[in-house]
């Protein structure tokens, strides 16, 4: 073998990569040739200084928890709930605060004016009740909706009142402003959960109502209808337990709030179309 | 020392560890339980694979912290694909292919200065050394664990790759052409110049030796 030849294989040589023929070739020819000897002892430097690189990469345990987190299986609650954990980023709390305070505000308006008074003599007697205590879990979101707005609203005629008596202009556009900033005020001092149980418990309370008108017209609905609608409000009982459960697990997810809220709706859709009939 | 560091790929396969209740199981054995969803035996795996595959994840973007990221992309992709592993035997080599295209996309999306941290003595971690070593010495530890660790990051990254692979992890070239993807006459030709220039770099560590 020539020294040419050697060099050529000399790294594959060192790393014991050659066949048997061509190796005991190699071996034969370094035992008489110093240049390709002094290359494969150069090849033998350099292994003994990496040899004594010892990075100490250790895996800390925070590396297995995040995989299992990611591999854990998610059953989905229900064929109605899209997937809603991993592949949803966190979204800013106040986000969540916003939709919230749309999905009441919608409701109110659905409640207030979709829901005619005429047709529904309970509701319309709910609404007129006494306001009752804000700290009271039993509010109804109409009544709430029409407490806050004629309490604004009252505020807002004493403080005129007051400053015409005084004689003072009409601080038509600063109290306007007053009182949008205190509703936001208020909203922001109150957590996007406290927001969230607070509809959730409006749309409760509106359920509970609702339900109770349906068990009094029960008899006047036609038992093909009544079972219909019967299966949707299991139906839909069943996405609520299911996107409830959703929202206690990531209370900072947005769409399962929504998910939970639209499905809280949608109950109240249901049993007011059943009292209707 | 530097098999201590290196695993080789048949004898981890080989190599027995304890399982819950004493069952002792085999790297096939606990990818065809994890395979049917058994996340202990995946958590199995895991011990046995993660530091080399960190080890190689770090050799490539020379930052721990993304390393540790890596590594943890690497396992989770390696549980969701775990039917398309055909050859049970060939289980480290497919996991380093997993490793290599994770680090890959790391290194292509981001920007050339945060793919290399500043490799300075407080970051270049403290070297292992056994009791009795005099202080010159773990100095001088530390300095060429600082200068190898800058020889290889100064690599093109697919020499560093090929060159960890062999160097660092005792792969052979079949081995290094099945992660890589690379052929066999460029897996010789990355290496070869890998230690031409990692040579070069470190020369006045080799006087000492």
């Amino acid at each position: 073998m020539r020294c040419n030849d050697c060099q050529q294989v000399i790294e594959q040589y060192f790393d014991r990569e050659l066949s048997e023929p061509v190796k005991s070739e190699v071996r034969s020819h370094l035992a008489t040739c110093l240049t390709c000897s002094s290359l494969l002892r150069e090849l033998t430097i350099d292994d003994r200084i990496y040899s004594c690189y010892t990075p100490e990469v250790e895996i800390s345990p925070k590396v297995w928890a995040g995989v299992h987190a990611r591999i854990a299986p998610v059953r989905p609650t229900s064929r109605l709930v899209p997937r809603l954990s991993a592949p949803w980023p966190r979204v800013n709390v106040w986000l969540t605060a916003a939709l919230v305070i749309l999905a009441i505000g919608l409701t109110a308006v659905f409640i207030k004016y979709v829901m005619s008074p005429a047709q529904n003599p309970d509701t319309q007697s709910a609404i007129n009740r006494p306001a009752e205590t804000p700290s009271s879990t039993q509010e109804k979101p109409a009544q709430v909706a029409k407490h806050e707005v004629d309490d604004s609203s009252a505020d807002v005629k004493k403080e005129i009142k007051v400053s015409s008596d005084k004689g003072e202009r009409t601080p038509r556009f600063r109290d306007k402003k007053a009182f949008s900033l205190t509703a936001q005020t208020n909203s922001k001092t109150r957590g996007p959960e406290q927001l969230v149980h607070e509809a959730e418990q409006k749309y409760l309370a509106a359920i509970a109502m609702l339900s109770r008108t349906v068990e009094r017209r029960r008899s006047s609905v036609d038992p093909e209808t009544r079972a219909k609608l019967e299966q949707a409000l299991v139906s839909i009982d069943r996405t609520i337990a299911g996107t409830r459960r959703v929202v206690r697990q990531h209370p900072d997810d947005p769409i399962a709030v929504k998910y939970m809220l639209a499905a809280y709706s949608k109950k109240v859709d249901v049993l007011r179309q059943m009292s209707n009939y | 020392m530097i098999d201590r560091l290196a695993l080789n790929a048949s004898g981890l396969e080989s190599r027995e560890s304890s399982h819950t209740g004493g069952v002792m199981n085999s790297s096939q054995e606990l990818i065809a339980l994890a395979r049917t969803g058994d996340h202990e035996a995946f958590r199995l795996l895991f011990e046995r694979y993660a530091a080399p595959v960190m080890l190689f994840t770090y050799n490539l973007v020379g930052r721990r912290d993304v390393a540790e990221e890596l590594t943890q992309e690497t396992f989770v992709r390696a549980y969701r694909n775990l039917k398309k592993l055909r050859d049970e035997a060939r289980f480290s080599t497919w996991l380093f292919g997993i490793g290599r295209n994770v680090a890959r996309e790391w290194l292509r999306s981001s920007e050339p200065l945060n793919r290399r941290g500043s490799i300075d003595a407080e970051s270049v971690p403290e070297p292992q050394h056994p009791a009795g070593i005099s202080p010159a010495d773990q100095l001088q530890e530390k300095e060429l664990n600082a200068a190898i660790e800058i020889a290889l990051q100064s690599l093109d990254d697919e020499r560093r790759m090929v060159f960890a692979l062999k160097v660092f992890h005792q792969y052979s070239y079949q081995e290094i052409v099945d992660i890589t993807g690379f052929s066999l006459g460029k897996v010789k030709t990355e290496l070869h110049r890998a230690r031409v220039e990692m040579r070069r770099r470190l020369r006045t560590f080799r006087e000492t030796k």
